[in-house]
């Protein structure tokens, strides 16, 4: 069953100008996206900032307004217009943020952080309330004795297991991890996945990753959707995404990347993000494709199945075949 | 080595003053860099390698952050002691640095013109100045300088930016370059732009290159030999192949195995258990010894930094003989 499906979703977010604050423009910042995440999968979105995807995964849980499209969740359809719509899926799908420190209020102690969704939704009462607590504390390989402890006390690793415990605390199906890593050292956002990975495996979650790692994705994901302005690119099994890049894209992503391979020297993409604001007309990467022919000023190309996955390229890579870059 | 050093530091210790007294948050850190190479220093947030590279400018914010010993000799002169207008001398010719944030290291109310130009008030230079600028804005990637010259930085995206630091970090050609986490708040895509191009103009210009950063990988791309700081204190100094064959301390091998690796098949996340320790909790001991899982008896003492051959110099008692 698909815990989330998105279909041609789109958010945008308009600009405003003039005396009379008339929308001027919009800001395509998911621009068409379908997504599905099965139950007890792990998926990823990657891209690079201003990309969409953070966008993407608020707008998958009613967080930010969204303009069109249809979101399903554990196959129950959602009424995108009307905010209330999202209600009885608060429990199911948590989210944890990137920045564990502005994500926890200052003002509460752990203790109130924890309790209060366990209360909410009824899940320990008053008076097993402390027990709840501590059970969650250990659970994220806390101590409970520092549930009397307020945020600033604690490390960014500590303070993101907090925000873990308080996204499990309400026994969710499905949580959605933004960046949750990126603010942490490289030797404590280990601990912070295989955290995640053991609380998955036990309680048969399913988790939808936004990042923009993919060394981190390669590791922990089964399924990847490359975003880039607003779009989707290219979705593959995690192992074909890395063996066999379809999209020029995503080959680029990936050897852009430096690795402790000292023979492999990371190779270079020209260019920047194009602003999401006017987008030029054809297919959105071509400003900064090395393979980009005429053919790709026309039209976005469709997302279009191509052996186990989707990409949406007119002339999409295959394995072998070498191609002569174009001089840029 | 025949070759003298560009730069040498000894023992540089800095200390912050806080209400709970004074915290040594660099323990005589020392390292030096030979003429053209790039030097890596890696280490994680809070180690101290963003207070080392301050303290080489002497950039410290005092009263707060002082050095309470060590030298810093640039071709045979102690830096340190210099009076601050000889120092303004070293900054931004001898010694230039590119900074994490190229948007807050450059003042928003000025145009990139002025910025640019503004190094020719403190240095001596003969010969047309704005060419010179113009001809390094046209070296880091903008075929239009006029154009970049009267934008404000707002205008500019995070690469720009940078591009616009590095041309301003060579405008004296230094003898050496500090660049703090220099991609760190870029994009991939764009992190492998302005490598290549520091690595580039490092080679033209035959500088040397302090590279700063918490990422190992950027590291093992671009640098020639490294030092690994943990907890204030250098635990690992080596040349870089002989590093990524054979990394020696222990947390060298937790920092290397906690890297996702791109080209493993299956790749495994391997962490180190524990966290990194405050300045004011810090061990007169190996300051690794509560994460590490070879610590034993000896290393509640403080382990020196010994050579153990000719590649690779080590803190760590697992590597020196019983006395």
């Amino acid at each position: 069953m698909n815990v989330i499906e998105a279909k041609n979703l789109k958010t945008f977010f308009p600009i405003t100008g003039g005396v009379f604050s008339k929308v001027t423009a919009h800001v395509k910042a998911v621009n068409d996206v379908s997504l599905t995440v099965k139950e007890g999968e792990i998926v990823s979105v990657v891209g690079e900032s201003g990309c969409g995807k953070s966008t993407l995964g608020l707008s998958i849980l009613g967080l930010v307004p969204v303009t069109s499209g249809e979101i399903v969740l554990n196959g129950h359809p959602i009424n995108s217009k009307n905010p209330s719509s999202w209600k009885p899926f608060r429990k199911d799908f948590q989210i944890i943020f990137q920045d564990p420190f502005t994500s926890l209020n200052p003002k509460h102690t752990i203790f109130r952080i924890l309790a209060e969704p366990l209360l909410t939704h009824k899940i320990y009462s008053r008076k097993t309330i402390q027990a709840g607590v501590a059970h969650l504390l250990e659970q994220v390989g806390l101590s409970p004795d520092y549930v009397q402890g307020f945020p600033h006390a604690f490390s960014g690793g500590q303070r993101q297991r907090i925000a873990i415990a308080r996204a499990m605390s309400v026994r969710p199906k499905m949580i959605i991890c933004d960046e949750v890593v990126s603010a942490l050292d490289v030797s404590v956002q280990a601990q912070i996945i295989n955290l995640l990975m053991d609380l998955k495996k036990k309680m048969g979650l399913s988790l939808l990753f936004i990042t923009h790692d993919l060394s981190l994705v390669k590791a922990i994901s089964d399924r990847i959707y490359v975003m880039y302005l607003g779009k989707i690119l290219e979705s593959e099994p995690t192992p074909d995404l890395f063996k066999n890049p379809q999209h020029p894209y995503t080959e680029a992503l990936l050897k852009s990347i430096p690795t402790l391979d000292r023979s492999k020297r990371p190779q270079i993409l020209g260019g920047e993000v194009p602003s999401p604001i006017d987008l030029p007309p054809g297919c959105i990467f071509q400003s900064r494709c090395p393979y980009a022919k005429d053919q790709c000023g026309k039209k976005h190309p469709d997302l279009v199945p191509r052996n186990n996955g989707l990409v949406a390229c007119y002339f999409p890579l295959s394995p072998q075949a070498k191609r002569k870059k174009k001089k840029r | 080595m025949n070759k003298k050093p560009l730069l040498e530091v000894e023992n540089l210790t800095v200390c912050f003053k806080t209400e709970e007294g004074t915290v040594e948050v660099t323990d005589h850190v020392s390292f030096e860099i030979m003429p053209g190479e790039i030097f890596g220093l890696v280490g994680e947030s809070g180690c101290g390698k963003t207070v080392t590279a301050l303290a080489l400018l002497k950039l410290l914010p005092a009263p707060i952050a002082g050095i309470a010993a060590g030298r810093v000799m640039l071709q045979g002169t102690d830096i340190l002691s210099l009076p601050p207008e000889k120092m303004r001398h070293v900054r931004g010719k001898a010694i230039s640095m590119i900074f994490q944030e190229p948007a807050a290291a450059l003042n928003p109310l000025l145009n990139v013109k002025s910025q640019l130009m503004e190094c020719f008030d403190y240095h001596p230079f003969a010969g047309d100045k704005e060419r010179r600028v113009r001809e390094l804005l046209q070296r880091v990637g903008f075929p239009d300088p006029q154009r970049i010259f009267a934008s404000f930085p707002h205008e500019l995206s995070g690469g720009m930016l940078q591009r616009v630091m590095i041309a301003m970090a060579l405008i004296m050609r230094p003898e050496l370059i500090i660049a703090d986490e220099p991609t760190t708040a870029l994009d991939v895509t764009v992190q492998a732009q302005i490598m290549e191009l520091l690595v580039e103009m490092q080679k033209e210009l035959k500088t040397s290159i302090l590279l700063i950063t918490h990422n190992l990988n950027l590291i093992a791309q671009y640098a020639n030999r490294l030092a690994v700081m943990y907890a204030g204190r250098i635990v690992e100094k080596s040349d870089l192949d002989t590093f990524l064959q054979n990394p020696l301390h222990p947390y060298s091998h937790g920092l290397l195995n906690a890297l996702p690796d791109l080209n493993a098949e299956q790749p495994q996340l391997k962490a180190i258990p524990g966290q990194v320790p405050q300045p004011k909790d810090y061990e007169p001991g190996c300051r690794f010894r509560e994460r590490c899982t070879r610590a034993f008896e000896r290393c509640i003492h403080k382990p020196d930094l010994l050579r153990v051959n000719t590649a690779q110099e080590v803190a760590c008692f697992l590597y020196t003989k019983e006395t």
